[in-house]
């Protein structure tokens, strides 16, 4: 399994480096299909309602769903296809590598004697921290929501190292909240990408409710 | 039965705003279903004896005296809420256009609300906390401009994020737990009963990141700048269902969570609560000195106000009580101040504190609701929240935690002098001309009523509490640690 990880890793830590909104969703829609892998090898989908949930989720709404709602409102826009998810310069580049090996650090405090554990730990530390390296220097809206996509991405390959997995419902609840919060993001990015392009068509009305 | 009707109710509604033509259907849908959810909430903590506590739905339901005092609590403030829109709607024609999909998305946020507060599973209250994130993120904007748009989009980041690093904490605490060969179930009532074995470093580092999740989600220090742009920038009834009922939700989910996993941790609980709530009350009082929009200086009370909160939840003990009766009338202010400070932004089209003067005046009823709220903002005799910050500050002598006692005391009294200073001057003086004479000036009776009932149950809180609220009172502080 550890190849799946380097996968991950690799779906990760590339699209920081790149100057492209595509590959940054590209890569999330890369690393929903690596969970959803890892995944299937820890659970029996069909014996575990809530690992098939999951992985439905992963496949259909983070693999599927989710690049073609956030890249067709980008393309609808003809936003241009480049796009920093951190600063081109060395200072963040050290941050991101820093992140790194603090992630990987951590993974082997906790797990001093397992390194398949420790990999899966550090890929997801490195995951939830490099979103948030994305989420501080952001301002950009596009930026931002990919920042905390990735931090869910981080979340979801963390919670597939879990041997128990939650109660079919529970798990359905949680993969229609992501649902929901992808449709809002892509609502809110339209609004953005209308905002940009006819400012003076929206007026502050006042407070009327 | 009546706990679901309460929650169900607001999703029944939702039937009555479908249509493009039924904004007049829409309205009294709103009112009609707060009105009921409220009178359900009140039948069933009349008709439970205190103590009791039972689980509903398979265990994933819960109903003891915190779900029932949370309930009504939060649809008192949403009835008050729906008369206010009402009001409005009364007299604005413009608050008419679109008021379906206002009122569509203010009945899931409510319903969502009251299932988080009715689970009896972390993870369930986890997943309506978020679905009352998304539902309110589009009323943030809702017939607003640019900047009511860009804070709307930072509360939604922000939220996300802040629930998203208490869920990991909760898979700390999973992973933990398996580890330890337990079952990695988060029922708040099996909790209670049985004490969870975790293992070490996943024990603490799950309970720092739910506590840390939960306060961001509060606008706690270090993760507060959402809270006063998005509540500035928000309708004053969509502000008002943001401070007054999804906090309160937030609040019952950490209450929740200290109840069950405070004694794991206790000395990283308090440290960190402490911490939170210090570094909150210092950032709002710096904030309120210079603040220069009226709503935008409540915003930073509310900032206070969860600090307070914060710091008595970490002296835990016999401050609980005084936490309680603090986030009570926390709730009360809110709503009182936010739902006039509507009235009043409708009638004089400014938010600056500097270009209004005179309320009593120009508002009369306004006027006085404005004051008497600011007054129990400050924590002035005989409100609630007066007798709630004197049980907290007993509670840190008591537990002769003199450094902290000091700094509460000097920044709550900078606190004190800055709002005075800024707001009494809107309050006396000659009333600012009024910029345009529309049928928007008058005081409508359906906002003066909850408001007044809301300021009743303040002074019902700090003068005199019956025996029976009493008991409730006392029941939920004992579940947050406080003396049985």
């Amino acid at each position: 399994m550890t190849y799946l990880l380097l996968g991950y890793f690799l779906a990760c830590f590339i699209p920081l480096f790149i100057s492209s909104w595509r590959t940054a969703i590209f890569g999330l829609a890369l690393q929903a299909g690596f969970v959803a892998l890892l995944l299937a090898r820890v659970h029996d989908p069909w014996t575990h309602p809530g690992t098939a949930i999951q992985i439905a989720e992963l496949l259909f709404i983070r693999m599927i769903v989710l690049p073609a709602l956030i890249a067709g409102t980008l393309k609808r826009f003809k936003t241009g296809p480049e796009l920093d998810l951190i600063p081109a310069n060395l200072v963040a580049w050290g941050i991101a590598i820093g992140l790194l090996i603090l992630s990987y650090s951590m993974g082997q405090r906790l797990y001093p004697e397992d390194l398949y554990f420790a990999l899966h730990l550090g890929t997801s530390a490195f995951a939830l921290l490099a979103s948030l390296l994305v989420l501080a220097l952001q301002r950009n809206a596009i930026g931002q929501a990919l920042g905390i996509l990735l931090f869910e991405s981080g979340i979801s390959l963390f919670e597939s190292q879990m041997q128990h997995s939650q109660p079919w419902f529970i798990q359905f609840g949680i993969s229609l909240v992501f649902l929901g919060l992808i449709i809002v993001a892509s609502r809110f990015l339209l609004h953005f990408r209308k905002l940009d392009q006819a400012p003076a068509q929206v007026t502050e009305e006042g407070d009327v409710l | 039965m009546m706990l679901l009707i309460c929650g169900a109710i607001p999703l029944l509604a939702l039937v009555g705003t479908l249509g493009k033509d039924s904004q007049r259907r829409s309205l009294a849908t709103f009112l009609i279903a707060a009105g009921v959810s409220f009178l359900a909430a009140l039948y069933l903590i009349a008709s439970a004896e205190v103590n009791y506590a039972a689980t509903f739905l398979a265990g994933y339901g819960l109903s003891d005296a915190s779900s029932r005092l949370f309930l009504l609590l939060i649809c008192a403030v949403f009835l008050g809420t729906a008369l206010y829109v009402y009001s409005r709607a009364l007299v604005s024609p413009v608050v008419v256009k679109d008021l379906h999909r206002f009122v569509r998305f203010a009945l899931i946020f409510f319903s969502a609300a009251v299932f988080s507060i009715l689970s009896n599973h972390f993870l369930v209250t986890w997943i309506f906390l978020e679905v009352t994130t998304l539902a309110a993120a589009p009323l943030i904007y809702h017939q607003k401009g640019a900047a009511a748009f860009r804070a709307a989009w930072r509360y939604l980041l922000f939220s996300t994020f802040s629930l998203s690093l208490a869920l990991i904490g909760f898979l700390c605490l999973a992973k933990g737990m398996e580890l330890t060969g337990s079952e990695s179930l988060f029922f708040v009532s099996s909790l209670v009963e049985h004490v969870p074995n975790i293992a070490p470093l996943w024990q603490p580092l799950g309970i720092a990141l739910v506590i840390f999740g939960f306060c961001a989600k509060l606008g706690l220090a270090p993760v507060y700048a959402w809270l006063p742009e998005t509540y500035d920038a928000a309708p004053p009834s969509v502000t008002t269902l943001l401070a007054a009922i999804q906090f309160n939700c937030v609040i019952l989910a950490l209450f929740r969570f200290l109840q069950t996993f405070r004694h794991l941790e206790p000395e990283l609980v308090r440290q960190l609560l402490l911490t939170f709530g210090l570094a909150s009350i210092l950032i709002a009082s710096l904030n309120i000195v210079v603040a220069k929009n009226y709503k935008r200086l409540i915003a930073y009370a509310s900032i206070n106000h969860a600090g307070v909160i914060a710091v008595g939840l970490g002296l835990g003990k016999s401050a609980a009580f005084g936490v309680v009766l603090y986030v009570l009338s926390n709730a009360l202010v809110k709503a009182v101040l936010f739902l006039t400070s509507g009235n009043i932004k409708a009638r004089f089209h400014t938010k600056e504190m500097a270009d209004l003067h005179g309320l009593i005046k120009a508002m009369p009823y306004s006027g006085w609701f404005f004051m008497v709220g600011v007054f129990a903002l400050l924590g002035f005799a005989p409100f609630g929240s007066f007798f709630g910050e004197v049980i907290i500050m007993s509670s840190m002598i008591e537990q002769q935690n003199y450094v902290v006692f000091t700094l509460f005391c000097i920044l709550l009294t900078v606190i004190f002098v800055a709002t005075g200073r800024s707001i009494f001057p809107m309050i006396w003086g000659e009333p600012t001309p009024v910029r345009s004479q529309s049928e928007e000036t008058a005081e409508s009776v359906y906002t003066l009523l909850p408001n007044l009932f809301f300021i009743v149950l303040l002074v019902v809180l700090g003068i005199y509490i019956p025996s029976a609220a009493n008991s409730i009172l006392q029941e939920v502080a004992r579940t947050i640690g406080g003396a049985s």
